[in-house]
């Protein structure tokens, strides 16, 4: 393996495990609000050692999320240093304000929230847990903008520094010249692909800082990431409480934060049914290469139907080159085709949508640039070196999507068991069962935000920033 | 990818991570499983000592009502 192959793997190896504790710091965050706000208001020192115990398993989860983040930030300075200068200009600010706002906000108030049980009010003692809240909150809010920028940029353009001489001729930066010359930074023309011999002397340069923090993707995909913390975190809470009432251990604080934390997954679940759907529809939009890859779409058609379970299998020709891809995979008809189109209230009219296939995508406008004189069989042998990994992608997609659909019934259910009030019978063996099903349930959530999470960088593929920067 | 790196270097830096996340791993679930265990320990006292002389906000209105 070069050396190329082996940093992704070591990035990837450390992003994923960093990205198991911060959307349970987040999603926990929210937890010990409504805890300390109950604590405010009722006066009831349940709420008040349940909010201390929570605190001690935010306090444990914060520590392993801050050590293992660290290493990503010297990653992109040792391995990724072409990539730190060429998106330097446009991470610059909204990394700048993560570290300002968020990791300032965050850590100054958790030293209050960690050791103020005995020194401050209860009052200031939630407001502390707010801005320890909001500041986890603000981490997700910067990175995730700086991650929506890679999958949708906007708001810049390209620089290549370049040798000008007095009289305005311009030289490339290894060439070598006997005048004098200045160097400077001349715009590049829209929808260049960058090259690998442009690294280190192109560069993304910010025109419009609003247009790069809103880009297309970054609210839609913010609501999605944020919920999918409150989720985690929720049945983090939900897992131990349960498995403590199945104990008969504390089983005043269990049946208090069960309700607390149903209730948050709930809503935060049926909230993420919407916010998916916005999410699915902005990558059709924006990505529909992604789109195509997720669902395994070989050919455009309408009636598209979704993929619940199956395989997606490269098609290969007698030399081994990929040409397409063979879908293998249980389907509900014309579904595809209505949640692209987004129009639930007409399905049938709905259905007639067409869902662009991988046969053609990217589509030929975009490679006859890159291409010029390429015939449309050149053109058809060159298509899939812009296919993300289709076979790895629809399977990391279906899971994510199979976790999140169990968890609404897991968490509906035990609503109505709440509501009727069986919840709380742990004699009855079904009962125990559910109880045994929502212990089970707290590791759920971790699997689908990683899942997700490699759904979005592998779906990107072959794009570092989408149609500008290739990864290899 | 950065020039100045070489792919032993990564490889070897692969391993320790792998290691060092092993072992950060299994701490967390060793710490989070004794604070299971353990519990909510219940205050003594409850919201007494604590620095400011407070009342809860839903018992406000009565205190309000009985002056």
């Amino acid at each position: 393996m070069n050396v190329e192959v082996l940093s992704r793997i070591q990035f990837g190896l450390t992003i994923s495990f960093h990205f198991l504790f911060p959307p349970m710091t987040i999603g926990l965050g929210v937890m010990l609000i409504l805890m300390q706000t109950l604590r405010v208001w009722t006066g009831d020192p349940l709420y008040l050692d349940m909010a201390r115990f929570w605190t001690k398993i935010f306090g444990l989860i914060f520590a392993i999320g801050v050590a293992t983040g660290i290493p990503m930030e010297f990653q992109f300075g040792t391995n990724w240093a072409h990539y730190a200068r060429f998106v330097g200009n446009i991470f610059g600010g909204p990394l700048a304000l993560e570290g300002i706002y968020a990791f300032f906000l965050e850590s100054g108030f958790l030293a209050l929230l960690l050791f103020g049980w005995n020194k401050l009010g209860p009052r200031m003692h939630l407001f502390s847990t707010c801005m320890v809240a909001l500041g986890a909150h603000f981490s997700a809010i910067w990175i995730l903008v700086a991650n929506s920028w890679m999958q949708t940029p906007a708001g810049f353009h390209l620089a290549r520094k370049m040798k000008v001489i007095a009289s305005g001729e311009q030289f490339p930066m290894n060439a070598k010249l006997d005048l004098p010359f200045t160097i400077q930074e001349i715009p590049m023309p829209k929808g260049y692909v960058v090259q690998p011999e442009d690294l280190g002397h192109v560069r993304a340069v910010i025109d419009s800082f609003r247009e790069a923090i809103f880009n297309p993707s970054t609210l839609e995909r913010l609501a999605h990431t944020i919920l999918a913390c409150w989720i985690t975190g929720s049945f983090l809470v939900v897992a131990i409480s349960a498995w403590w009432l199945l104990r008969g251990q504390n089983v005043e604080s269990a049946r208090a934060s069960l309700k607390i934390a149903l209730a948050v997954a709930t809503i935060s679940c049926l909230l993420q049914m919407v916010a998916a759907d916005s999410t699915a529809r902005g990558v059709a939009d924006h990505q529909p290469t992604k789109l195509a890859a997720i669902e395994g779409l070989a050919t455009s058609r309408k009636e598209a139907a979704l993929g619940v379970v199956g395989m997606v299998r490269w098609k290969r020709d007698a030399e081994g080159q990929i040409i397409g891809v063979q879908e293998h995979a249980i389907r509900i008809p014309g579904l595809l085709s209505i949640l692209v189109s987004g129009d639930f209230l007409h399905p049938l009219k709905a259905s007639e949508t067409e869902v662009k296939g991988l046969d053609v995508l990217p589509p030929d406008d975009f490679l006859r640039k890159r291409y010029p004189g390429a015939s449309d069989a050149e053109l058809a042998t060159i298509r899939p070196n812009y296919w993300p990994n289709v076979p790895v992608v629809f399977q990391t997609y279906h899971l994510m999507i199979a976790i999140g659909t169990a968890l609404v019934g897991i968490s509906l259910l035990g609503c109505l068991l709440w509501k009727t009030g069986k919840l709380w019978d742990t004699q009855s063996p079904l009962i125990r069962a559910y109880l045994a099903l929502l212990v089970l349930s707290g590791g759920l959530p971790p699997i689908a935000t990683q899942a997700g999470w490699f759904t979005t960088e592998l779906g990107l593929q072959p794009w570092m920033v989408y149609q500008v920067l290739k990864t290899g | 990818v950065s020039a100045a790196i070489k792919a032993p270097q990564v490889l070897t830096s692969i391993i320790l991570f792998s290691i060092i996340y092993i072992f950060i791993g299994l701490l967390f679930l060793l710490l989070l499983a004794r604070l299971i265990r353990r519990g909510p320990t219940p205050s003594e006292g409850g919201e007494k000592g604590l620095v400011e002389k407070w009342q809860p906000v839903s018992l406000k209105g009565d205190r309000q009502t009985k002056a």
